[in-house]
């Protein structure tokens, strides 16, 4: 398919796109069909899905790699005259004609946004955690999972997230404590079921992670249950999987306790002209289908409501 | 003179996958080690790099840990 050119008047695009995930660039296809000019600023392309390993619950794949899926975005996106940039948004500001969006090299001038920056993965804030970044310490199974060959591993957190780490890691740990703060494991029952089939898989419930000690290298991690024990496990590894924040600093309207940015059933938020979908919000579930079924939504809407301006 | 590159990776890797690509993209010829088949190279590159993270990158020497495309510009 040859690119339309879409007539763009380069002071002001009809929308400004924060955010390069599934939600994101969802929107910005919806709105390139409508032959409006769209311009989308992203940190990183795919946002968390490039950082999935499989993908297999996004109906017509039934098994995709998150950087395969990430590629498909791509293609997607390039298939239409929509400007891209790789950059971070510092400062959404509102003026007369529409909104000022800041980066740290320029401006740019929208007449609506929609905000689809995402989540990132929220940290433990313990001693130690910072220190042995990379040196047992780890963010991202799929990644790190092989350099621990042989190791025994601590798995922070017991939600989908903890459990598909606990998969990576279970072909190279010799043994894999996931450790949680509640009274069982939470996530699909699929993933549930598979981690308590592990012969090298302990489950200790009811225990905050406390400390995470070592010398070069990580090698233990303190941790207290609900009595106010405490118990130091030997381990070269700790894997944190305790969910994730949303990025929402930029937005300046109504968030609710956990930041995340509130929106109605047509993705608007408390901002006229700014419209927010995906893991940002507090849409309840934080799935890549859903966050792009939510950035087609915004997209929708915030045609609707440059029709009317 | 043409720098000897290696690229110490894990096959799902994202970073290192976007790493290779930046690489190839740019037509630097470079070496894939990939460490999840290699255990011995895992332990060269935690000796190497002091730490346990990948995608890590040898440039005649130079280490870059994780992908940091400015570092790269700049030793490539």
């Amino acid at each position: 398919m040859a690119k339309e050119k879409v007539p763009c008047d380069d002071k002001s695009y009809d929308a400004i796109i924060v955010g390069g995930g599934p939600a994101g660039i969802t929107a910005a296809i919806y709105l390139a069909r409508r032959k409006l000019c769209v311009l989308v600023l992203y940190e990183k392309l795919g946002g968390q899905a490039a950082l999935t390993a499989d993908i297999e619950n996004y109906a017509g794949f039934k098994f995709i790699t998150g950087t395969d899926f990430t590629q498909k975005l791509e293609e997607h996106l390039e298939e239409y005259d929509i400007t891209n940039k790789e950059t971070k948004v510092t400062e959404i500001k509102q003026t007369k004609e529409g909104f000022l969006v800041k980066t740290k090299e320029k401006h740019f001038l929208g007449k609506t946004v929609i905000i689809g920056s995402g989540a990132r993965q929220r940290k433990l804030r313990v001693p130690g955690e910072e220190e042995y970044l990379n040196k047992g310490v780890a963010y991202c199974a799929t990644c790190d999972a092989p350099l621990f060959r042989g190791k025994n591993v601590a798995i922070i957190g017991g939600g989908n997230s903890a459990l598909e780490a606990a998969i990576q890691l279970e072909k190279y740990a010799e043994k894999i404590y996931i450790i949680t703060i509640n009274k069982d494991l939470e996530g699909e029952k699929v993933l549930i079921d598979k981690v308590k089939s592990f012969k090298n898989s302990e489950i200790i419930c009811c225990s905050k992670t406390k400390e995470i000690k070592g010398k070069v290298f990580v090698e233990s991690v303190i941790i207290e249950d609900d009595k106010n024990k405490t118990k130091e496990i030997k381990v070269g590894g700790v894997f944190v999987e305790i969910g994730y924040i949303p990025n929402s600093e930029i937005f300046k309207g109504k968030k609710n306790d956990y930041k995340e940015i509130i929106i109605d059933s047509k993705n608007k938020t408390s901002i006229q002209g700014i419209f927010a979908a995906g893991d940002v919000t507090a849409v309840q579930v934080k799935q890549i289908i859903v966050a792009a079924g939510e950035g087609a939504k915004a997209a929708v809407s915030c045609a609707e409501y440059l029709n009317r301006l | 003179m043409v720098k000897k590159i290696k690229v110490y990776s894990t096959p799902e890797c994202p970073y290192c996958k976007i790493a290779k690509k930046f690489l190839k993209e740019n037509n630097v010829e470079f070496e894939n080690i990939d460490v999840e088949k290699d255990p011995k190279a895992a332990e060269e590159m935690v000796q190497k790099s002091g730490q346990m993270g990948v995608p890590v990158i040898d440039i005649d020497g130079e280490i870059i840990v994780g992908f940091d495309k400015e570092k790269l510009e700049k030793l490539i």
